[in-house]
């Protein structure tokens, strides 16, 4: 099924495009990766005091 | 901001962008994902890199030497303005693949900073503390909040 997009370009003009592909990369290894790693990053060092709760 | 950058797609969730680094080793597919990487408060996570043409996977060691790397930069970043824009304004975490690519990041971010800080406000991380990007200094991690 196609899908239609919209493309903001460079100068803020919206591009339209019908495209076939919307791949979900959330569950890429790349990805996964990279948010466990963030994960344990902010677990260990925490978050700006200002978005502390 | 005002930056040259290049045109991309977004996912229909709005929670990935695609757009193509055209250089003098051709068109070279980047993908941007964002991912909750904490619950409270709500934080995302800014994953970037190539796209694989034929696994589709993306990969963020690549070195794709298209010589524009901060017009990649001014791309992904205006990705996090259509995100915040579309998701909410939550902070945005971001760290390289390895302390060279944060290195990476890091000086695109310096290059482009003065732009930057006119929609985002850019934190970094370094000596055990998050403190607001400065120009000179060496991070581990960023975090974008949208003024």
């Amino acid at each position: 099924m196609p899908t239609i997009k919209k493309a903001v370009t460079g100068k803020g003009y919206v591009k339209t495009t019908i495209s076939n592909v919307d791949r979900d990369h959330s569950n890429d290894p790349f990805i996964v990766k990279k948010v466990e790693a963030a994960k344990a990053f902010l677990s260990k060092n925490g978050l700006p005091d200002h978005l502390k709760k | 901001m005002n930056l040259d950058r290049y045109s991309y797609l977004p996912a229909n969730n709005f929670k990935g962008y695609s757009f193509y680094s055209e250089g003098p080793n051709g068109k070279i597919k980047k993908t941007v994902v964002y991912s909750i990487l904490w619950n409270d408060p709500l934080v995302y996570n800014l994953a970037f890199g190539d796209e694989d043409p034929e696994t589709g996977n993306i990969d963020d060691t690549a070195k794709s030497n298209n010589q524009d790397r901060d017009k990649i930069l001014a791309t992904v970043a205006a990705t996090i303005n259509d995100f915040m824009n579309t998701h909410g304004n939550f902070p945005v975490y971001a760290q390289g693949s390895t302390p060279a690519r944060t290195r990476l990041y890091q000086l695109s971010i310096s290059n482009l900073l003065d732009e930057i800080n006119k929609d985002f406000i850019v934190r970094g991380f370094r000596n055990n503390a998050w403190e607001l990007f400065e120009k000179n200094a060496s991070y581990e991690a960023f975090l974008v909040e949208k003024k």
